[in-house]
């Protein structure tokens, strides 16, 4: 099957089979090294990209499913002003992401902070600490992620000058 | 090199392959049933290799790919390759097997293996009088695949053989590879890709993978990817602790039996046995301790070294047997401690003396900052007891040593090194075959800059040796964060010595492992852990609320990576045992942590201290929830339910 | 000979016209019908498998299947909206116990791509939405795929068969879920165990109820085993109806070894496990009833809305 996508940035025409998983689509075809995993359907929650700026788990999305759309993955992320203000939370909060989960976490993080960076209110506690649980890597406990995400928000809303209400 | 040699090939002329198992376990195979195959695949047999197709590691070896016995479910018994990742995985899913049971005189003896016991003090004749306290741990085997990809991919470059793999011991491969070809060790260069092993799984499937694909190579004539995941089996450990005390709660003698199955084939069975019979010394003073420490052959994968030979289970059944005693003393764990660690932990073989002022004195903030002793009296009084709430929560706490890397036995027999270089530029190069990564790097440089004058400040260079010119053994036990950076810190004591009269480049060539010392292992800092549970009646899940940490490390040690291991430790381990952390949104988990610095200027690991220290704290966080739950971790809701029945039955 | 790889064949219609149109031209074959794909992807032998002649239908394309609607009395959502979606849309209106379960289904970037339809019909286990939907008496549309598309309402216990298994007609498709809008006075839910890792022990209990001075009026409860199916009945439904409250500790026992023998009768050979979590969830909601009735005031209605 041939599918057009958008990754990191660069259009691509691909020929592959159209149930391949993102994630292997990823490894074999793109070389990415910051995705590694194939959990096979185990959730482990370290195989994140942007689907169209959304996290998504890539094992989950079948390739003809990225048809037309653009994702991003933490090579490409890693090159933008956005990623700044997830590293400089990351130094503030004392909270070190593992070189294991790094990628995904930031994503992670990144699609949390896009969700709420325009939002009147503050995000819910309890939804981001369920998000927390997402990434199956036990370097980060669930309330210095809570931590960095505010942290995060607050350095992106400050750059992006942002006045909520 | 290898990613420019891995671009210029051509992925049509390639192989994928993938190794085919059984997934059973003490079986004798009769029979395999191939799928038929185009010229397009091959597979590769044991018949394929000339000799014994064995990987030699450390003083035993392993069967590569075996069409006889099976013992482990992972055990290889083929490999298939193809054009592609896909169709071969498809294919080698059509294979069948024919088994038989594995008879009696082939099957394993568990007689085999080996065993060692430790006395200290003499016999305390009349028992009489003294009370006697018990308690039992039991660390199931429990089997890991990691989620990640592992790609091992070799090519042949002239005369050279490349393998580009994830591994923690580079050299391994060199070695079984080139005795595999027939070839100097030079001819093989292998590229170590980074790898995160939580369970050592890094160390011998690696191996595996790249003995088989050297081969392939070979045979195919072309470059071959081989992928597959990476597994671990932990050893089944079993340890009895029996305690006599006498009226006042003093400790006056133990009797302590430790019996641990190791898997299928014998890798270093007595450096096991020296981790534990280190981690089975209580910090307590006794007139006569007695342990004992008995291996096993087991129908699992080699298991020795993974979850830290030994050392953590036998720390964690140390102190669950402290706060036994303290518990049947009534009295909370942390003032029985200070009332018994009075003096100093006496000298033995295995360990030096300890301060235990300074080890028990170390808690002190921790005990406080959490509320320790009012935590402990109020759940003691509402154990086993959830008339008014739905749930109940508990409190443990444990302290100990933690140590690192290989004993001064092994590092004996076992011969690895690492190599400085100050350059004429006033470089400091440093050639190892450690893999390199910030936490490493940060090290390195510290210990350097501390001991080194580079008047300059020029930069301290860590060479990739491309797995050919020295081979600084495995990268496990902590050896790389605890072991090595104090060799290199000597070596660089040497280095400034030997520079006066020598011209540059000046080299030293030193043992990444410590030969020397009088006892078997070196104390690589010390530790405190409290954790904080909530077991509720309906789920019967253990959920960790808190986990409060001290920790007295070397100076050197960098602030982040010190946080980043102690809580990826403290989350793993509770993991394993079993345990949920919290995510009630009015009270998520959190790890506290108080560090203490050391100037005893060794630098320090004390991932194998935290490992046993949390398991400890929390069963012992469980039993205050419900004092029924067996001794077994990891544990399950089926065995708190089963607790939970037994108490209503006992009611 | 083996048979080489193929791509499956991927169907995007656009249009329900065009849904129907590649169900009939492929009729002979089993086209796969696509939603979210987080069940189907999550299978471990997902890829590669040899499913060269699959023709996989992807519904994501259908605007209908997107649409969702709201008045007075309902809010209907088509097959393909997201239950995050549903969630974030219904926030104000759609009775608590729906949200709850929602927000209790695995994280929000999961949610994000699990639909409604998708776990309404999940293969390997049942899902407590599902459970939560028969209480509150949703009800699906059906579309019937033949020369002429035509549909019908269904209750949406009547797309299960007594065992929980999925029993739509071949050919049809569930293309809504229509919610009534309305609270109660008293919406219980605790799940316990992840029906993904744990389906074997994990177990789910929703209630709705609706309170009469001291005595319920109108109660209906659910008890979801995600590898077995759902356990509801009139039988369980008048015996809470018929409690007067508070419930005295003595009747606590009774209604908990009714419940847990009635459970029995349909799912036999429950593990220990999974029986005493049942019972402490049902303890649990009886001593949550207990706690609202003895607390209420009469004047704070909201105390009763979960």
């Amino acid at each position: 099957m041939r599918i057009e996508v958008t990754i990191d940035g660069k259009f691509l025409a691909l020929s592959l089979s159209s149930d391949k998983p993102l994630n292997l689509l990823l490894i074999d075809e793109m070389g990415t090294r910051s995705i590694r995993n194939s959990c096979r359907g185990g959730m482990c929650g370290n195989c994140i990209v942007l689907l169209d700026g959304k996290a998504v788990l890539s094992c989950l999305v079948p390739a003809f499913e990225i048809r037309e759309r653009t994702i991003m993955t933490f090579e490409g992320f890693s090159r933008t002003r956005d990623y700044r203000d997830i590293e400089k939370a990351y130094a503030a909060c004392d909270m070190h992401p593992c070189e294991a989960c790094h990628a995904s976490r930031t994503l992670l993080i990144e699609s949390i902070v896009r969700r709420h960076e325009m939002a009147a209110s503050d995000f819910d506690e309890a939804e981001i600490l369920q998000e927390s649980a997402l990434i199956d890597c036990h370097c980060m406990d669930s309330a210095g992620f809570v931590e960095v995400v505010r942290e995060a928000l607050a350095n992106r809303r400050k750059r992006k000058n942002v006045r909520r209400a | 090199m290898a990613e420019h040699m891995r671009n210029s090939q051509n992925r049509s002329n390639k192989f994928y392959g993938t190794l085919v198992s059984t997934g059973m376990e003490n079986v004798k195979l009769t029979g395999i049933g191939l799928p038929e195959l185009s010229d397009r695949y091959f597979t590769l047999r044991r018949s394929d290799f000339a000799g014994d197709c064995v990987l030699s590691v450390f003083d035993g070896t392993i069967p590569v790919l075996s069409e006889e016995k099976i013992l482990y479910p992972q055990q290889a018994v083929m490999a298939l390759f193809g054009p592609d990742n896909e169709s071969v995985k498809l294919l080698a899913r059509q294979v069948t097997f024919d088994t038989a049971e594995l008879e009696k005189d082939n099957s394993l003896a568990l007689e085999e293996g080996m065993s060692d016991e430790l006395g200290m003090g003499s016999e305390v004749e009349d028992r009489s009088e003294l009370r006697r306290v018990d308690s039992s741990m039991h660390s199931a085997s429990v089997q890991y695949e990691s989620p990640v990809l592992m790609v091992c991919e070799c090519w042949q470059e002239g005369e050279r053989l490349h393998i580009e793999v994830p591994t923690q011991w580079p050299a391994l491969i060199r070695r079984n590879v080139a005795a595999l070809l027939s070839c100097p060790e030079a001819n093989v260069v292998v590229h170590q890709m980074p790898c995160q092993s939580r369970h050592d799984e890094y160390l011998i499937p690696p191996a595996i993978y790249a003995y088989v694909g050297a081969m392939a190579t070979m045979k195919a004539g072309l470059p071959v990817v081989l992928t597959g995941h990476a597994y671990a089996v932990t050893p089944d450990i079993r340890i009895e602790r029996s305690t006599y005390c006498s009226e006042d709660g003093h400790p006056v003698c133990e009797e302590c039996r430790m019996t641990a199955s190791l898997g299928a084939f014998s890798i270093a069975d007595e450096e096991f046995i020296r981790q534990s019979l280190t981690g089975l010394i209580p910090n307590y003073p006794l007139t006569h301790f007695h342990a004992s420490v008995e291996v096993r052959r087991s129908s699992t994968f080699p298991s020795v070294f993974n979850d830290g030979a030994g050392y953590p289970e036998a720390l964690a059944s140390s102190e669950r047997q402290a706060n036994a005693i303290a518990d049947a003393f009534e009295t909370p764990p942390p003032l029985w401690r200070r009332l018994v660690c009075t003096s100093r932990r006496p000298f033995t073989d295995h360990i030096p003396s300890i301060d235990l002022a300074q080890l028990v004195s170390l808690g002190d903030d921790i005990v406080d900052e959490c509320d320790f002793n009012r935590k402990w009296a109020s759940y003691s009084t509402q154990r086993d007891d959830y008339s008014l709430l739905s749930f109940n929560r508990g409190v443990g706490m444990a302290m100990g040593v933690s140590i690192a890397g290989f004993s001064t036995s092994m590092a004996k027999d076992f011969c690895a090194q690492a190599r400085i270089t100050l350059t004429e530029k006033k470089n400091l190069t440093l050639l190892t075959s450690f893999p390199s990564d910030g936490a490493f790097d940060a090290l390195v440089s510290k210990v350097v800059a501390s001991e080194v004058d580079l008047e300059d400040e020029k930069d301290v260079i860590i060479l990739d040796n491309d797995g050919t010119a020295t081979d600084s053994g495995p990268d496990m036990l902590q050896r790389r964060m605890g072991h090595f950076p104090v060799q290199l810190a000597n070596a660089c004591a040497r280095l400034n010595l030997e520079r006066k009269d020598a011209a540059l480049p000046l080299s030293i060539v030193f043992d990444t492992d410590e030969k020397l010392m009088p006892c078997e292992f070196e104390p690589r800092g010390m530790a405190w852990v409290i954790v904080e549970t909530r077991l509720d009646d309906i789920s019967f899940t253990p959920t960790v609320l808190d986990v409060w940490v001290s920790v007295m490390v070397d100076a050197n040690m960098p602030e982040k990576d010190l946080a980043l291991s102690v809580r990826r430790q403290v989350v793993s381990t509770l993991v394993e045992c079993g345990a949920t952390p919290s995510t009630f949104a009015q009270h998520p988990f959190g790890v506290h942590i108080r560090r203490v610095d050391s100037l005893s200027g060794g630098v320090t690991s004390i991932d194998a201290a935290m490992k046993g220290l949390v398991k400890a704290a929390f069963q012992d966080s469980v039993r205050m929830c419900m004092s029924l739950v067996g001794d077994e971790l990891p544990l399950t809701s089926a065995a708190i339910d089963k607790a939970y029945r037994a108490k209503e039955d006992e009611q | 000979m083996y048979v080489e790889l193929r791509s499956p064949n991927i169907h995007e219609p656009a249009s329900m016209t065009e849904y129907n149109n590649t169900i009939v031209n492929y009729r002979g074959t089993t086209p796969f019908l696509w939603a979210g794909g987080t069940e189907i992807m999550s299978e471990p032998d997902f890829y590669p498998a040899l499913r060269g002649n699959m023709e996989i239908i992807s519904l994501d394309r259908i605007e209908e299947l997107h649409h969702f609607l709201r008045n007075d009395r309902y809010a209907e959502f088509g097959a393909m909206v997201s239950i995050n979606e549903i969630a974030q849309a219904g926030k104000l209106v759609l009775p608590k116990i729906l949200l709850d379960t929602i927000n209790g289904t695995a994280t929000r970037t999961i949610r994000e791509r699990i639909t409604i339809g998708g776990s309404l019909c999940t293969r390997r286990f049942k899902t407590a939405l599902a459970s939560t939907l028969m209480i509150l008496d949703a009800a699906v549309e059906l579309r019937y795929m033949k020369k002429r598309m035509h549909s019908k309402w269904f209750q949406i216990s009547r797309i299960y068969d007594k065992d929980g298994r999925l029993d739509v007609p071949a050919g049809a498709l569930l293309s809504k879920v229509r919610i009534a809008i309305q609270q109660y006075d008293y919406q219980y839910l605790r799940s316990v165990g992840s029906p993904v890792k744990d389906p074997c022990d994990a177990c789910t209990l929703a209630m709705v109820a609706r309170f009469e001075q001291n005595s319920i009026s109108y109660a209906r409860l659910i008890f979801t085993l995600p590898d077995r199916g759902f356990c509801y009945s009139r039988d369980l439904d008048n015996m809470i109806t018929s409690m007067q409250l508070p419930v005295n500790i003595s009747r606590y026992a009774q209604i908990e070894n009714f419940v847990i023998d009635h459970i029995r009768e349909g799912f036999a050979d429950l593990s220990p496990l999974r029986e005493d979590r049942l019972r402490g969830m049902i303890h649990d909601m009886i001593k949550d009833i207990n706690e609202r009735v003895l607390s209420y005031t009469g004047r704070d209605v909201d105390r009763f809305n979960g």
